[in-house]
């Protein structure tokens, strides 16, 4: 598949006022494909926005150069940024505006004039949800729509590559769950490309169809989601919510020994009354427990017996788990297959994990 | 240019929306201008100065010399002789006689700017072509300077009148041609005057409007002066803007537009540049209707306004890059827009401050276009007159905008 983007041995280095330098950024090498969503994953610092913005033109590389289109970004810069539609972390909005004043704005200056512009900027208006706000002041929107607007701003010009920073920090899970869907409209609807930066490792997995996990300003990995946890050989988990029955230390003995592919199983119980009591917004503590848990808290359970078995193919040992367990009498409330994800290929990677 | 207009209107666009801006714009500069104006002495054409004359003499040669000091300087009201409309000699009604001690007493107060003591036996001293004592008393203000050189001019030609009777009688004297001393005496002095009146080197010196001399009012100071500083306040406005544009990230969207540096910055200037004629075309309105006279050659005045502009507008562009955060920005521009103008001339009269300080004034851009406006509208030059200032604005602007341009951070 043709490349959209194709950075070779970018390097940024930055001199502090006490003479001293940082190197933010040390020789990154990216490839992104047209039609794809690509993310960089990294933690805060990482230098995901460093990287991005001297692929964008925003800030010229120390060394190595940045081509979009067979653009580059040194060399021609104008060509190059036609084809990119940037859309910063940041609200880059003029406040006093309007929500069309700012479009226009931004439409001219991408080249657009007259019935185009017109056009252009209602097409816009209706994707991002806001025809009825349109002559609104982006003052007085919410965050969510002024991210939206932000948004908006950055396709006028139909990009062949829209990049994205973070788009969704600070923002309520609605407009999330709204700009999450943007990016899939984009790549399935316009064809457009979709570089995205995010340290949520949950967004990268739901949206890209491939990845780069930037550290340190080192890409340290890059590739398909499959690829990425296959090249640190991650085993699956399966965890079996059990309610309140107790699992016994044979029947995990049987399932380590009789089970192809089975490394361990555990077996741990959750105090809910311990859990529930907490200081934490029950809602936000249901967000973050499993699903099995929260099956047991509400169904007003006071301990919630989980065991967990970590196995290769861990779909395929499946069954036979299950069986084992029935014909132990153990009642399976509820299973999750947690697959290798990116936290952990950053977690074996790095040693950190990617919230650190 | 497309873009670099469509940038300009549209920060203009984004000023405008402002209603602290639209005041800062179109109010503050216009009632600033109003207040100094009047302060200045308004829209009157004469600016009164009321001198007080105690004549011990009384004779016609005093008066005369009064009417001298009358025809040198028409602004001057000597008291207790003169009534004007509107400016009376604050004298007792009952008795308006002044003696040398209540002059005195009047100086002291400031109730008048100046005393003049005409001593008894003037008229016969002259005729006796003897030295004569004329007392002078003032405090040390700047107004007293002008009718110290009114009655310097006034005495003039008397000293000329008596010097010629003086040199007469000892051209007679020496050939042996005097028959009559005090005929001889008057013979010459009349001649003496008569060609003073007619064939002497003399100062026009008028307040009035008129087309030769000093002309203006107290508007003439104030609207240009009033105008110079807003329109810096304007310019250096326009280093918040760009510190508050990297911050709300609209400034580094546009350098990730497929525009080239120079067009976003070209946009960026322009817009501070019609700001700042917006500026002055508010206050040239109210000058219009203040009676300020804008002299005989508009291209001049045009020529002025343009440089001044586009000089303090990339003054500010070659500070920008100095400053790091808004509040910094913020100090700087209210220090240096109001040192600048009130070292240039914009507040006061830049003839009345002293010498020094009017050698530091040439330092500040407002300095360069105060004299411009000053040679237009006080003694209504033209462009040959101003062109001196015009090269240097425009001169400044170049440098200003060449250390902006290479110091100017993109990122």
């Amino acid at each position: 598949m043709e490349n959209i983007v194709e950075a070779r041995g970018l390097v940024k280095i930055y001199k502090r006022r006490d003479g001293t330098t940082v190197e933010a950024v040390k020789g990154v090498n990216l490839d992104i494909r047209k039609g794809e969503i690509f993310s960089l994953l990294g933690p805060n610092g990482a230098g995901k926005t460093t990287t991005i913005s001297m692929i964008s033109g925003l800030i010229p590389p120390t060394s190595g150069d940045a081509k979009i289109g067979g653009y580059s970004i040194i060399n021609s810069p104008i060509q190059a940024k036609k084809l990119l539609g940037v859309i910063p972390q940041e609200i880059a909005l003029y406040p006093k505006l309007t929500a069309r004043q700012n479009l226009e704005f931004f439409g001219r200056m991408y080249g657009l004039g007259g019935s185009v512009l017109r056009k252009q900027v209602d097409e816009v208006l209706e994707f991002i949800d806001l025809k009825d706000r349109q002559n609104d002041r982006v003052e007085t929107f919410s965050g969510g729509m002024k991210r939206r607007v932000n948004i908006g701003v950055g396709l006028l010009h139909k990009p062949q590559l829209v990049y994205m920073d973070e788009p969704t920090v600070g923002i309520d899970p609605q407009s999330r769950r709204r700009i999450l869907d943007t990016v899939f409209r984009l790549r399935d609807e316009y064809n457009m490309s979709v570089l995205y930066t995010t340290h949520l490792m949950e967004e990268a997995q739901e949206l890209s169809d491939r990845v780069a996990i930037i550290d340190h300003g080192t890409i340290i990995a890059q590739g398909t989601q499959g690829e990425l946890t296959q090249q640190v050989g991650e085993e699956d988990r399966l965890l079996f919510h059990v309610g309140e029955a107790v699992v016994d230390e044979a029947l995990l003995k049987r399932i380590e020994q009789n089970v192809e592919g089975v490394t361990s199983a555990t077996y741990t119980v959750l105090n809910l009354k311990e859990l529930t009591a907490s200081d934490a917004p029950q809602t936000d503590l249901i967000d973050k427990l499993s699903t099995g848990t929260v099956a047991a808290i509400r169904a007003g359970h006071t301990t919630e017996g989980l065991v967990t078995v970590v196995a290769r193919r861990g779909r395929k040992a499946l069954p036979h788990i299950i069986n084992l367990m029935d014909s132990n009498g153990v009642q399976i409330q509820s299973v999750e297959v947690r697959e290798p994800d990116l936290e952990a290929v950053f977690l074996k990677l790095t040693g950190r994990a990617l919230r650190d | 240019m497309r873009y670099i207009f469509t940038i300009a209107i549209n920060d203009i666009r984004v000023y405008i929306q402002d209603t602290g801006n639209l005041f800062n714009l179109f109010v503050v500069p216009v009632i600033l201008a109003l207040v100094l104006g009047f302060a200045f002495g308004g829209g009157s054409q004469l600016q009164y100065i009321r001198v007080d004359v105690v004549d011990l003499d009384n004779t016609a040669a005093s008066t005369q010399l009064l009417t001298e000091l009358r025809q040198v300087n028409p602004s001057l009201v000597l008291c207790p002789f003169d009534t004007v409309e509107d400016f009376s000699c604050n004298l007792n009604a009952d008795d308006p006689t002044l003696t040398v001690s209540d002059a005195l007493t009047r100086v002291e107060d400031d109730q008048t700017a100046a005393a003049i003591v005409i001593p008894a036996g003037y008229e016969q001293s002259l005729l006796n072509i003897e030295p004569i004592q004329i007392e002078y008393y003032s405090q040390e203000i700047s107004q007293t300077d002008v009718v110290l050189q009114a009655l310097q001019t006034a005495i003039q030609p008397v000293n000329g009148e008596v010097i010629a009777t003086w040199v007469s009688i000892g051209v007679a004297q020496a050939l042996n041609a005097i028959q009559d001393e005090s005929i001889l005496t008057s013979t010459a002095y009349d001649i003496a005057r008569s060609k003073w009146a007619v064939d002497n080197i003399q100062v026009v010196y008028q307040t009035a409007s008129g087309t030769s001399g000093i002309t203006g009012n107290g508007f003439n100071q104030s609207v240009p002066g009033m105008a110079t500083m807003y329109v810096l306040i304007t310019a250096f406005g326009g280093m918040i803007v760009l510190l508050q544009e990297r911050k709300q990230w609209t400034f580094q969207r546009l350098v990730v537009l497929p525009v080239s540096r120079a067009h976003l910055l070209g946009g960026k200037i322009l817009a501070r540049f019609l700001l700042g004629l917006i500026t002055f075309t508010v206050l040239i309105i109210v000058g219009v209707f203040t009676g300020v006279s804008f002299g005989n050659d508009p291209l001049a005045i045009a020529l002025i306004i343009l440089s001044y502009t586009l000089c303090v507008t990339a003054l500010s562009f070659a500070f920008a890059p100095l400053l790091r955060s808004e509040e910094q920005a913020s100090s700087v521009t209210l220090l240096l827009s109001l040192s600048l103008a009130a070292l240039g001339g914009a507040w006061w009269p830049l003839e009345i401050v002293p010498d020094f300080m009017r050698v530091i004034s040439n330092i500040s851009p407002v300095a360069w276009a105060m004299n411009g406006f000053s040679e237009v509208l006080f003694y209504n030059g033209g462009v040959v007159d101003v062109m001196l200032y015009v090269a240097t604005m425009l001169i400044a602007s170049l440098v200003f905008f060449i250390i902006g341009i290479m110091t100017f951070k993109y990122e």
